[in-house]
Order: C-alpha cells, then structure tokens, then sequence
C-alpha cells in the first residue's frame, strides 16, 4: 500500500516536472516569435496549449484519486493539495503565453511595429520567474520561492517602462494604431505570467512549511 | 536454547524417577510377600508346640495374641479353631491349596482371597501331626498401602528434579551464550571458550579470512572501475527504474554543470526539464536506445541512453560534439561561400564576354570592358590561388623549406612590393626595427606580412599611416603592424580570421580582396607556432600582433 503510494506521488512529482517544463517552452518560444514576428512559429505554441491543458486534466485527476485513495496527511497532504493548485496557475501561464502568440500571429496592417527591447526584457524575466518558480518545486527550496515572489517587483517595474514607452510612441506616431495596443496586451500577460509563478512559488512555501502567504491555513 | 537444555534435563529426571517406580513397584509386593511369610513361619514355629494331639489347645491357642489370624483344621477338613471367626460357620477347608499342600508336604503356603473375609491374605499350612493342619493367614493390603504412602514423596522429587533441571538449563545456556558471544568474529581463534566449540572457530576465522579477502578484491575491482570511469573524457550516467542518478562521473557532472554529491538520488527531469530530456525518456520507454544532440548552454552534447538489458535501469552516455559541429558549419559555410565568390567574377565575365561576342559594345567601350574581364579573371586567379594555399595549410604541407630567416629582411620587401598601393590610397607606411631571426618558410612569412600590410593600407583611411615593427624580445620575436584605419568592432574580432568573413560586406567590392587573407594569415601563424593578438577600436585603428617563438626554441613541425 505504502509502496504504491510512494510510486504514486512519485509520478505525480514527475508530471508536475513534464508540465513546468512545457509551459517554459511556450513561454520561452513566445519570447522568440516577439522578435521574429514569425507566425508560423506563434500558431504551433498556441497548439502546443492543448497539451498543456491535458496535462493539467491529467495531474488533477492524479491528485485527486490519490487523495481519495490513499487519504495522505500532513506533508503527503500539503504537497498533493499545493499541487492540485500549482497547475491551475500553471495552465493559466501556458493560457498567457498562447494569448500572446496569438496577438503575433495575426497579419499586421501597414507598417511593422517593432516591439521596444524592454517588452524583450520583460518575456525573459517572466520566463526566468517561472523556471525559478518549477526548480522551487522540484527542489522544495522555499529560499528560491522566495525569491521569485520577490522578483515580481522587476517584472511589474518593466510593464510601467512598457506602458511608458508605449504611450510616448502613441502620441509620436499615429501609423501604428492598434499594433501598439496589441503590444500593451502583450506587456499585460507577461506581467499576468509573472504574478502566476509568485502564486506558484507560494504553494511551495506552503508544501514545505505548511504556512501559506506566511500564515497557517486553516 | 535455554528451553531445549530445560526440556532435556527434565526428561531425563523424569525417565530415571519413572523407571525407579517401576522397579520398586515390581520388586515390592514380592518383598513384602515374603516378608509375610518369613513371619507367618516364625509365628507358626512358635505357636506349634501348643497344638498337640490330646485336642484341648483351643483355649491355649486363644490366649496367644497374634495380629495374624490362626486357623486349626483337622484331618477332615473341619476347622476346629479360628481366633477371628466362629468355627462353626467355616465351611471345609479341604480344597484350600495351601492346606491340601500341608497335608500332602507337611507345609503350603498361597496368597488368594479369603472366602471367610473377602480379602487378599497370606496364607501359611503347617501339618500339626496327626492329620492335623495350623494356618496362619495375614493381609497383602499392607504391601499395597505403602506404595501409595510413598506417592507424595515422589511428587516431591519431581518437583525437586524440575526445580533444578530449571536451574541448571539456564545456568548452561547462560554459559554457552556468553561463551558464544565473547568470540570475536574477526580473530575467533583467540578466544577460549568450550573445546566443544573448537571446529567452529576454527571455521570461522577461515571464512573470515575468505570474506575479507574478497571484500578486498572487490573493493579494489570497484576502485578500478571509478577510476576508469572517472576518467573517461565522455560523460557516464546511470539511473534507476524510477530515472534516478544512481552514478555519475566527474565528466558528466562537468559538463551539465552539476555537483556530483547533490545529483544522486534525483531523478533526471529534476535536473534538467529541458524538452530533449523528457522527450528521451518517454521515448526510451518505447525503444530500448536512444541517441539525441543535447544543446547545453553553448555546448552540444551527444546523448547515448540505452536501457541495461533485464534490469529497469538506463546508461547515459555524454560526448562533446560542439567542435564537430562547429566544423562542420564551417565546412558548409566555405563551400557556400567559395561557390558563391568563384560565381561573382565568373558571371561578370561571361556577361562582358557575351555582350563583345554579340557586337552589341560601341567600339570605344571595347576596352573597358575587356579591362573589366581582364580584372575579373584576375580576381579569380587570386582566389583560386588563395584557396590552393589554404587548403596546402590545412593539410599541414605548404611545400616550402622550413630554415632560420631574418624577418626584417622580408618584411622591407613587402613593404616594397606594396609601396604602388600604399601611394594609391596616399598611406605613409613606415618599418621600424632591426634584424630578427625567425624559424620558417619565407614564401609563408611574406604571404603573411602580406596580407596584414594589404589590409593596413586597404581599411586605411586618405592619409592614413601604417607602422610595421619587428622587435626582438626575450620570449621572441614580436611583429607588429599598426594602421589608422575604420577599426573592427569588438564583437567581429573574433571572426575576422575565419574564411570569406568581412567586417563590411558592401565594401568588398571596393576593396577588392577574397575575403581569404587573414585566413591565410592564421594558419601561418599556426604553422610557425606564433600567436596572434588583435587590438582595434573602431574608427581608430586596428594593431595585430603576432608573436613568433624563440629561435632556439625549434619549431615544431606540423
């Protein structure tokens, strides 16, 4: 019985990996097609989303029955629940970075916006918020989940540049229109993306320390 | 152990008490019958004188107090006197045995039961003369009473027998435990203990010696197998059916960049979720050896896992292949390129040369354009010739003679050969130095001073200047060819070297060249095991060094 349910949360802990490592390719490739506008590539993240959204079904249903089953308390309980909750945000990072391939992938009227280096920026700390966020996971560092919750603050810094620099283009030049709201859009998910991984990093707190935001759950 | 010895000793005690019963009970009632009789006889002896033949001795006969009972049977078998029972109610006494005995020997005796009492009795005839016989009779029970009397005394010697059968089992199995314990298992003989114990000690530090004999063996085995594995320039991995590091090599553990001690135990995906590693091992579920190119950080690795026959584990294997990758870009690159710079001047001859065979050039265009094919086929020559070179380089075989030369002298006859380019493009060129000894190839050597000094003066600005300094330093011999030119940007430097790359591909027109120039520098500086350093700022100049070795120092010959 207790073999099985260490194969179990062993599974678990490995599809939890194999989830965290594809919502990072997409948010990753997404940080790509910003740059080479290629819409080829931005349609094959937003298929890629299916899996994802597999994946997520899968891992629900794992802990789920594994809690119905083998009835898991104290840190087996604490890990399974704070993971059946880590994929919601994880799905929903996989979500953004579709969302952003989407708004690439449709055909530009007009001239080409080049998106400013600071949305560049953005993607990637997004992106290293997320892969900071999983090697919490996987290594039960509550010290990495502290740091991504801290590192919000220079994702939610580069989207006031953004909007900055948006707004000073809007008003320069007018031929751009809407590519400039799309990139605004853009700059919005990235930052969405950054404030899942933080709800990430602190599920991991809880697993480990039992406390969730610092306080006990009850 | 303490158990069986209690068992045993009180099984012992138990048989031993059992068959002292039944001995005493066997011998008993026989003893005690002929105790009975052996008094019965001395009784009979003492009261016969009182039977005589007159027949008056009843009343003497009943004034003798006797416990035994004291019968007088005459010749007919009438009783004629009884001290227990009236007379007149016993019946013949004829074919009592004992009594037909005494009449036929003189003397009988029996044990049965009495008829008169109804009681086991033993029986005693005498013939009293004249035809008449006395009888005396006593009880058996007595015999029997006193096995049972004794029953209780036996009760008590069994429980005396268990008490100490108790004791002395566990006294021995104490003994026998704590001898047992005291022997040392590595040295078993040193020990004394009960001799019984002897050939098992003996054994024992035999196999102990075996054992440790073979751990030592294997122990070195494993040692040299580490070693051999630690070694291997390729990285070695192997996991476990849940895909966790059971081991990993010091390679492995280098090039993913990870620490040994802290990777055991975890599963792969946990070390790295990059999507080749994933996808692996899903896909060597299915088939039982896969090979995949891992990119790692600007390394690339050839991954080799095969799942161990029989087992549920895997064995990874790690190569470098980034230097085999990047030679063959190279190679693609070149062939690329050298198909595409033999094509340029090619086309622009072909066209030229069909437009002039067509008649279609006004007469006074003619010779510009037979200079134009005239200048291309050059360029193509140069090329070719370039590219010969190179190749000759690669293969290590410039085909020249390898002996000691003064570069000063050589570098003041490139200076010369390029004095008509360096007036073309109004650039002072200047050599400073003295003679320097240098081992190699002069044709290579000038080729190579050359081709900087072609740069120099063609990335030069209007009035630019060059400096050429050769100096003769302790660690060798330093050439030095500084220019005033556009500079390269720092992140070209390292490019510059390799073949057709331009810093500026719109100029390459005017600037003629193949694009193959520092190549051929750089495999010169190879060849003479010299070195080379690039120094530029761009819009400044641009300062290469290249640093030959000592001329004592003999040159390796590649």
């Amino acid at each position: 019985m207790r073999i099985h349910f260490d194969d179990q949360l062993h599974r678990l802990n490995e599809e939890m990996i194999h989830m965290g490592s594809l919502i990072e390719q997409a948010i990753e490739n997404a940080c790509l097609v910003m740059v080479s506008r290629d819409a080829e590539a931005a349609r094959q993240i937003m298929e890629n989303d299916v899996e994802i959204d597999r994946k997520q079904r899968e891992i629900e249903t794992m802990c789920l029955r594994l809690i119905l089953m083998q009835q898991p308390v104290a840190r087996d309980l604490r890990l399974v629940s704070s993971a059946l909750k880590m994929i919601t945000d994880m799905e929903r990072i996989g979500d953004q970075a579709a969302d952003i391939s989407e708004i690439i992938s449709m055909p530009v009227k007009g001239t080409l916006y080049a998106y400013p280096n600071e949305l560049q920026k953005m993607g990637q700390a997004a992106g290293a918020m997320v892969h900071k966020a999983i090697d919490a996971f996987v290594q039960r560092n509550t010290d990495l989940a502290a740091e991504v919750i801290r590192d919000d603050d220079v994702v939610d810094q580069l989207f006031n540049e953004v909007r900055g620099q948006l707004l000073h283009t809007m008003k320069k030049h007018t031929e751009y229109g809407a590519q400039l709201l799309d990139a605004l859009m853009i700059a919005k998910y990235l930052e969405r993306i950054g404030d899942h991984a933080v709800n990430i990093g602190e599920w991991v707190e809880y697993a480990v320390t039992g406390l969730y935001k610092g306080e006990k759950f009850s | 152990m303490k158990k069986r010895v209690f068992w045993s000793m009180l099984a012992v005690s138990l048989l031993t008490g059992l068959f002292l019963v039944l001995i005493v009970l066997g011998l008993l009632p026989s003893f005690a019958r002929e105790c009975t009789l052996d008094n019965l006889q001395r009784e009979a002896a003492v009261i016969l004188p009182l039977v005589n033949t007159k027949g008056d001795e009843q009343p003497a006969l009943a004034q003798v107090l006797m416990a035994a009972r004291v019968t007088l049977i005459g010749p007919d078998g009438r009783v004629l006197f009884d001290n227990q029972a009236d007379p007149a109610t016993m019946d013949n006494h004829l074919d009592r045995p004992e009594v037909r005995e005494a009449m036929e020997i003189g003397r009988g005796s029996a044990v049965r039961r009495s008829y008169t009492q109804s009681e086991d009795m033993q029986y005693f005839a005498l013939s009293a003369g004249g035809g008449r016989v006395l009888r005396l009779a006593s009880p058996v029970y007595l015999t029997r009473i006193r096995v049972v009397q004794t029953l209780p005394w036996l009760l008590g010697a069994l429980l005396i027998s268990l008490l100490v059968a108790s004791l002395l089992s566990r006294r021995i199995s104490l003994q026998l435990s704590q001898s047992i314990s005291r022997i040392d298992p590595d040295a078993p003989e040193e020990v004394v203990t009960f001799e019984e114990l002897t050939p098992l000690l003996s054994k024992l530090s035999k196999q102990s010696a075996q054992v440790a004999q073979q751990l030592n063996d294997m122990q070195e085995k494993q040692q040299q197998m580490d070693a051999l594995i630690d070694g291997m320039t390729e990285g070695f991995m192997v996991l476990d059916c849940r895909r966790r590091v059971v081991s990993i090599n010091r390679s492995a553990a280098a090039m993913l960049h990870v620490n040994p001690q802290m990777t055991l135990g975890r599963t792969l995906p946990e070390i790295s979720r990059k999507p080749e590693i994933i996808n692996l091992l899903d896909e060597l579920e299915e088939k039982g050896n896969v090979q995949i190119t891992l990119p790692w950080g600007k390394r690339s690795y050839s991954l080799n896992a095969s799942r161990v026959a029989g087992t549920k584990g895997v064995v990874i294997l790690l190569h470098d292949i980034t230097e085999t990758l990047e030679g063959d870009a190279m190679r693609k690159r070149f062939t690329a390129n050298v198909s595409h710079e033999l094509r340029t001047p090619l086309t622009a001859i072909c066209g030229y040369s069909e437009m002039l065979s067509s008649g279609m050039v006004n007469k006074e265009d003619e010779q510009s354009f037979l200079d134009r094919i005239s200048s291309e086929s050059k360029r193509l020559l140069a090329l070719i010739e370039d590219i010969l070179r190179l190749s000759k380089l690669d293969e290590g075989n410039p085909g020249g003679e390898y002996k000691r030369i003064n570069l000063f002298t050589i570098a003041r006859e490139v200076v010369k050969n390029f004095a008509p380019a360096a007036e073309k493009m109004q650039v002072d060129v200047t050599l400073r130095g003295d003679r320097a000894d240098v081992m190699g190839d002069e044709t290579l050597l000038g080729e190579l001073v050359g081709n900087l000094l072609d740069n120099a003066i063609k990335y030069n600005r209007h009035g630019g200047k060059v400096e050429i300094s050769i100096l003769e330093g302790k660690n060798g011999v330093d050439l030095t060819v500084h220019d005033t030119g556009i500079g390269i940007e720092q992140a070209q430097q390292d490019k510059i070297f390799e073949r057709f790359y331009r810093t500026d591909k719109s100029r390459s027109k005017e600037t003629g060249g193949t694009g193959l120039g520092l190549s051929i520098v750089k495999h010169s500086a190879e060849f003479h095991n010299a070195t080379l350093r690039v120094d530029s700022e761009p819009g400044v100049g641009t300062t290469i060094t290249a640093s030959f070795p000592l001329v004592e120092k003999k040159a390796k010959k590649k």
